[in-house]
């Protein structure tokens, strides 16, 4: 599994992901871990099949017991399905989601770590000095769901916003924004369900200041980028299914 | 009695699936750090060059530590395979033990024969599958020592050779600050890296069974 540390000054940001060996059938994602003094965040910390490669590729970097909490944004399998295994690995650790899905988040086997869930409104999550803040994103695509913000790394992590399907290996960063919309386009047309959701967000998205917006599958956005996608996204049709 | 031997079974995988992800993570580190030695080790060798033959003797000794970092690099990258072989079986075995329990459960709360029947061919073939994955594991984790014998052997052999290294400096006239300087870094390095292998070796009494 490829990992990369994306920012490092006071505290730091990792990707993990491009795993090699990862089964061809199973849909490709982007884990991230912050880490900030002694304290770690993963957010989506991915399927039940990535499981010893990720944890191998955390502990790279710190020890089991820096790893006190988890983000997952939504209830998906390619989100959280490890998470029977974490709770094992993990026992003090806490898991920030949505309050929607607790009830069905703990059918992956949770019955140690704590469920914090999270208001439909956001909040923040406390990690040693960084206060994160978490970014309501409902129905993109998932009927409960947050992004999370770095403030001070000016890092959005956008879930399955921005997202992009391609060949195996593909770089980390979008290199060329136009050409990189074909890889865009279905998956926000068919898996985004909603033009007001889809406002909504946009328009919170606006205000903050963002260096890097990082999705959970696919390239990651820079810079001019971030701003190209929100454009973009805003004239796309979503809810394709429906009119078929 | 091991450590691992007084956990129940199911807990076994869990302890070996957090030390081989533990000694893949030291070895990372490990490799990192043998790249800087790498770099270190050829610009010793660039001032041993420019000493001249004042510095012959110390040619010999770069060249060592420039073999030893790329040595490093290359077993930590074998190794890093091989814990991750590691770390998939046991997260493996984790799972048929979690399957095991379940059938067992079912079995204990079913009348039915059918039921009982078809639980008691699923176990049969669970429990051949993780002894298959032991015997697996097992060689892995050999493989594993084995290779790490071999990363502390070499780094052992650093130690004497820095001494070698200060000795063979003071024949250098103008030289000898730098090349001591450089042998302190070369040394600083070895450290780090002597670190994370006997780390490494701590975690693997959590393998051994
Ligand atoms: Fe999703
Ligand atoms: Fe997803």
């Amino acid at each position: 599994m490829l990992s990369k540390k994306l920012y490092d000054e006071k505290h730091q940001w990792y990707v993990f992901g491009r795993d090699p060996d990862k089964p061809d059938s199973i849909i490709d994602t982007n884990q991230f871990m912050i880490v900030s003094g002694d304290r770690a965040i993963l957010l989506d910390p991915g399927g039940i099949e990535l499981f010893s490669a990720m944890l191998a590729s955390c502990l790279k970097h710190v020890s089991v017991d820096q790893i006190t909490d988890l983000f997952a944004s939504h209830q998906d399998p390619d989100i959280i399905s490890s998470l029977g295994m974490w709770d094992q690995v993990l026992p003090k650790a806490r898991l920030h989601s949505p309050w929607l899905w607790e009830g069905f988040i703990r059918h992956f086997g949770m019955e140690k770590i704590e469920y914090v869930p999270i208001q439909d409104n956001g909040g923040s999550i406390k990690l040693g000095d960084l206060d994160l803040t978490i970014i309501p994103a409902h129905y993109l695509h998932s009927s409960g769901n947050h992004h999370l913000y770095d403030p001070i790394g000016k890092i959005l992590f956008s879930g399955d916003v921005g997202a992009s399907l391609e060949a195996p290996g593909s770089p980390l960063f979008v290199d060329n924004f136009e050409s990189h919309i074909d890889k865009m386009k279905y998956f926000h047309q068919r898996w985004m369900p909603s033009e007001n959701a889809k406002m909504d967000w946009i328009n919170r998205v606006r205000q903050l200041d963002i260096d890097m917006m990082v999705p959970q599958h696919g390239r990651l956005f820079k810079g001019n980028q971030v701003t190209q996608f929100l454009d973009w996204f805003q004239e796309l049709e979503v809810g394709i299914a429906i009119k078929n | 009695m091991t450590a691992l031997a007084q956990l129940t079974n199911s807990q076994v995988p869990v302890v070996a699936t957090i030390a081989a992800a533990n000694v893949s993570g030291q070895l990372y580190r490990a490799g990192e750090i043998a790249k800087n030695l790498s770099l270190a080790a050829k610009n010793s060798r660039a001032m041993v060059m420019r000493a001249g033959s004042r510095a012959a003797g110390l040619q010999v000794i770069s060249d060592f530590f420039a073999e030893l970092a790329s040595k490093t690099i290359l077993l930590s990258q074998e190794i890093n395979l091989c814990a991750i072989d590691i770390s998939n079986n046991s997260v493996a075995q984790w799972r048929t033990h979690t399957l095991i329990h379940h059938l067992n459960t079912s079995d204990q709360k079913s009348e039915q024969t059918e039921l009982h029947e078809l639980v008691n061919s699923k176990l049969k073939l669970s429990s051949q599958h993780l002894d298959k994955l032991e015997t697996q594991f097992r060689s892995s984790i050999k493989l594993l020592e084995s290779y790490l014998e071999q990363i502390e052997e070499q780094i052992r052999a650093s130690n004497v050779i820095a001494v070698n290294f200060r000795l063979e400096a003071t024949q250098t006239g103008e030289f000898q600050p730098m090349l001591n300087h450089m042998a302190d870094n070369i040394d600083q390095l070895s450290r780090e890296i002597k670190e994370h292998i006997s780390e490494s070796i701590s975690y693997m009494k959590d393998l051994r069974g």
